[in-house]
């Protein structure tokens, strides 16, 4: 019987030479399904082939990540083979390239982000920034459309709940450090520690700790600290000196800026008519609410809560009944600081005015042009000089369908690069180390600030209260008897009242 | 289809859109709230069945609960009477026929129909302790400067003050029913020798005393329900003097994120409303005269 054709013998070279385009070929296919190799390889019962198995993995990847590099692995690849045979090589090689080229290309599917916070577009400072990073995110993402969404803080945070309960809660949204555990807790957002392990560019470690501490709930990280400052103390220099009060920074270098200091300085500052009304008065408000009592029961050694449980309300112990005592008698029995009602104006617009010879605000202020306003740092208690420092988060919805795009706006606006314009460009401190020593330089002409390096210090002193998702009860609970106690009507000076709540409040709940 | 069918079917579409909206956005929010009130939630994660929990919580160890129930009574029953009251003085002139009344009547019917947000924070100015128009009036009388909203003696007070502002709905329904008094009434009682107050006493009182019922209830449920003044004003301040019922349970829904309780409270105003209500209709029959008598 007669062949359809002829018989022909092969030589070696040429088995080779098959086996390996063969080879490679098999490979390049599984590698396109990503499947198993071995099989293929295994069937061409070449050793110097087998060896090629980098190829699949690389092409694998290519094909997972979409990132350009991974071609020039192509061509480690190559070097592998040309160690078997030079002339096949060539011709495999070409196919391999070509074909990565063509695969891995994938226009990436057009999707609309939606990104909230509680500031217009069109703010001075928060809005600009916002913008800026909107735009430049966009460009380096074509594919990815923000859509942007603000409500006014009152509102934000109800709405963003009511939003996140009927899953249309924003991609990417702020929130405010204090009440962001809640939210959490609640189900609200979306962990990220994975994200940010993921993402060789961003430096997490770069954070200052206390900055990531409201961003961190049961072990894992939800948020990346944003918009954060630290409370310091404005003063009007013109008001001191007339007062003849010794400038503030100077006390401070000298070691002689503390409560009692603090105390004669509002005494000279503070003028009253004949009727005994204030005309000119020491300071505003001496924050006697959940956010500013905490300065002065740190500096007298106290805290609010227990440490490091946090499920116990200490302020009525001693140390924090004295702070809470100092802080309401400026306004009750010194009469040197301004009362809820005193305070009813805008404390900066009052400092500027002369009206107040010094507030306890932000770190970085943004001094108008022609009065002489300056920072200080907080001064001395009984038990050192700290500060409250209270950052915002940025987060992720928990339903949001596209995490890794999510990631990418957060990981942008706080880059190094970003962190720093956001002090430069919103007048707010900065969270990462890399960026502490820049951002004197960066505010200085930018916020009119005479000592900046204050602000660094100011930083470096401040502390991220302890918050747990009970805070608002908290706030609510102790507020209204700091008030009392500052207020004169009928002056508690003992916090046993909120303790009851407050522990009820904390106690382990059901389930 | 007999024409007795078509016509029921008919009456039947034609009432669907209401029956449809009352039971979708008043019929199941309430079973809802009902069946929350027995259950703790945070609005996000599942909902936890606790029983009687809630409703032991709310007598037990709510301290608020006591404090914004107590703040609520004071403002409604100091309150809805002045209030009533001053709408009733107030419809009495402007009922009369005089020349431009209508423009008097719209001034004061305009506070009613103005945005509570926009009045809170009118009012916030009008009782700033240092330039407010308050302040001012009683300095031009030769009483010392008050505090107002940022005393905690004084806040209450000065909520109630400032409801006063917003009583021209009563006024119109007090007008209306000044005006449905027969003039004949007043003749007849006028040969007999009344004068305008006895007048005012006999006729008009008993004859527009289902209007002033109607206006107690309709006030005394209003007034329990304050909100937006305290929640824009004070926030609860000073030291919880304006912590309103509504204010307290707001805060635990939306703020605490307990909504379980936060039902459990709008149930206990829901029986509480309920009870003075109640209390005010078997009052009623002792001094609200109908024109006909309804067996």
């Amino acid at each position: 019987m007669k062949m359809p054709f002829k018989k022909k013998s092969i030589g070696r070279r040429a088995l080779l030479r098959y086996s390996v385009a063969g080879g490679a070929a098999a490979s390049f296919m599984a590698a396109l399904g990503g499947c198993g190799e071995t099989q293929v390889v295994t069937e061409t019962k070449i050793q110097e082939v087998v060896k090629e198995v980098p190829v699949e993995r690389v092409v694998t990847q290519i094909v997972e990540r979409d990132r350009p590099v991974e071609v020039e692995k192509v061509v480690e690849v190559e070097r592998v083979v040309t160690k078997t045979v030079k002339e096949v090589v060539v011709e495999v090689q070409e196919k391999v390239v070509t074909k990565v080229v063509e695969v891995e290309k994938p226009k990436p599917q057009a999707l609309t982000l939606v990104f909230s916070t509680w500031w217009p577009l069109e703010m001075v400072g928060h809005g600009v920034y916002t913008q800026k990073y909107i735009d430049v995110y966009q460009a380096k993402y074509p594919h990815v459309t923000i859509e942007y969404r603000n409500w006014p803080f009152g509102e934000y945070h109800t709405k963003l709940l009511t939003q996140a309960a009927a899953g249309t809660a924003p991609d990417v949204f702020a929130y405010s450090g204090i009440f962001f555990p809640k939210f959490v807790k609640a189900g609200g957002a979306y962990p990220i520690d994975e994200l940010v392990r993921t993402d060789a560019e961003f430096e997490i470690e770069d954070f200052v700790e206390q900055s990531l501490r409201l961003s961190v709930v049961d072990g894992r990280l939800w948020g990346i600290p944003h918009i954060g400052n630290a409370w310091a103390v404005l003063y009007n220099q013109q008001v001191l000196e007339e007062a003849g009060v010794e400038d503030i920074n100077e006390m401070d270098a000298a070691g002689r800026w503390n409560w009692e200091t603090h105390l004669e300085a509002l005494q000279k500052i503070t003028t009253r008519d004949d009727a005994g009304k204030a005309e000119r008065i020491g300071m505003n408000d001496p924050g006697l609410n959940v956010l500013g009592i905490h300065s002065w029961a740190w500096q007298n050694g106290g805290n609010l809560l227990n440490q490091p449980g946090l499920g116990e309300f200490v302020l009525n112990e001693p140390a924090g009944v004295a702070a809470v005592e100092w802080a309401a008698d400026l306004v009750r029995n010194h009469q040197v600081a301004a009362s809820p009602a005193d305070a009813f104006g805008n404390s900066y617009a009052e400092l500027n005015n002369g009206r107040f010879g010094l507030i306890y605000g932000w770190a970085i202020y943004s001094r108008v042009k022609g009065f002489p306003v300056d920072v200080a740092h907080p001064p001395s208690g009984p038990a050192g000089q700290t500060t409250v420092f209270h950052p915002n988060t940025l987060g992720i919805a928990a339903k949001t369908k596209f995490p890794e795009d999510s990631w990418n706006l957060i990981a942008l606006q706080l880059s190094k690069q970003g962190d720093l314009d956001q002090t430069k460009i919103m007048g707010v401190i900065s969270r990462r180390k890399s960026n502490l020593l820049k951002m004197a330089e960066v505010v200085k002409g930018q916020f009119g600030i005479g000592h900046p390096e204050v602000v660094a210090q100011v930083i470096e002193n401040g502390r991220t209260f302890d918050v747990t998702e009970f805070q608002q009860e908290i706030g609510n609970a102790i507020t209204p008897v700091l008030l009392q106690n500052a207020g004169g009507a009928r002056p508690q000076t003992q916090l046993d009242g909120p303790k009851p709540g407050v522990g009820h409040l904390l106690a382990p709940r059901r389930g | 289809m007999s024409l007795r069918q078509r016509e029921e079917i008919a009456a039947y579409l034609l009432v669907a859109p209401w029956i449809l909206g009352l039971l979708l956005f008043t019929a199941f929010p309430m079973a809802a709230s009902l069946a929350l009130s027995f259950s703790e939630w945070n609005f996000l994660g599942d909902i936890k069945f606790v029983g009687l929990d809630n409703y032991r919580a709310m007598f037990s160890r709510d301290r608020d609960f006591v404090v914004s129930l107590g703040n609520t009574a004071y403002y409604t029953f100091i309150g809805v009477p002045l209030h009533t009251a001053f709408a009733l003085l107030l419809a009495l002139p402007l009922s009369s026929k005089l020349k431009g009344i209508r423009y008097f009547r719209t001034a004061w019917y305009v506070p009613s129909v103005t945005p509570a947000v926009a009045s809170a924070i009118l009012w916030i100015l009008i009782y700033h302790p240092d330039f407010g128009l308050a302040n001012t009036l009683l300095g031009i009388v030769k009483i010392p400067p008050q505090g107002w909203i940022f005393d905690s003696t004084m806040a209450k007070p000065a909520f109630i003050i400032m409801s006063m502002w917003s009583v021209g709905g009563q006024m119109i329904i007090f007008l209306a029913g000044l005006q449905g008094v027969p003039q004949e009434l007043y003749d007849a009682a006028s040969i007999d020798g009344a004068g305008r107050l006895r007048q005012f006493r006999h006729v008009t009182l008993p004859l527009i005393s289902p209007i002033t019922f109607f206006n107690l209830v309709i006030g005394l449920i209003g007034s329990f329900q304050i909100f937006t003044a305290a929640y824009i004003m004070t926030n609860g301040g000073p030291a919880n003097q304006t912590l309103f019922y509504v204010l307290h349970l707001y805060r635990n829904a939306f703020e605490y994120l307990k909504f379980g309780y936060a039902s459990t409270l709008a149930w206990g105003l829901f029986v509480i409303i309920l009870f003075f209500t109640g209390i005010q209709f078997l009052g009623a029959k002792r001094w609200v005269y109908y024109e006909v008598k309804v067996d």
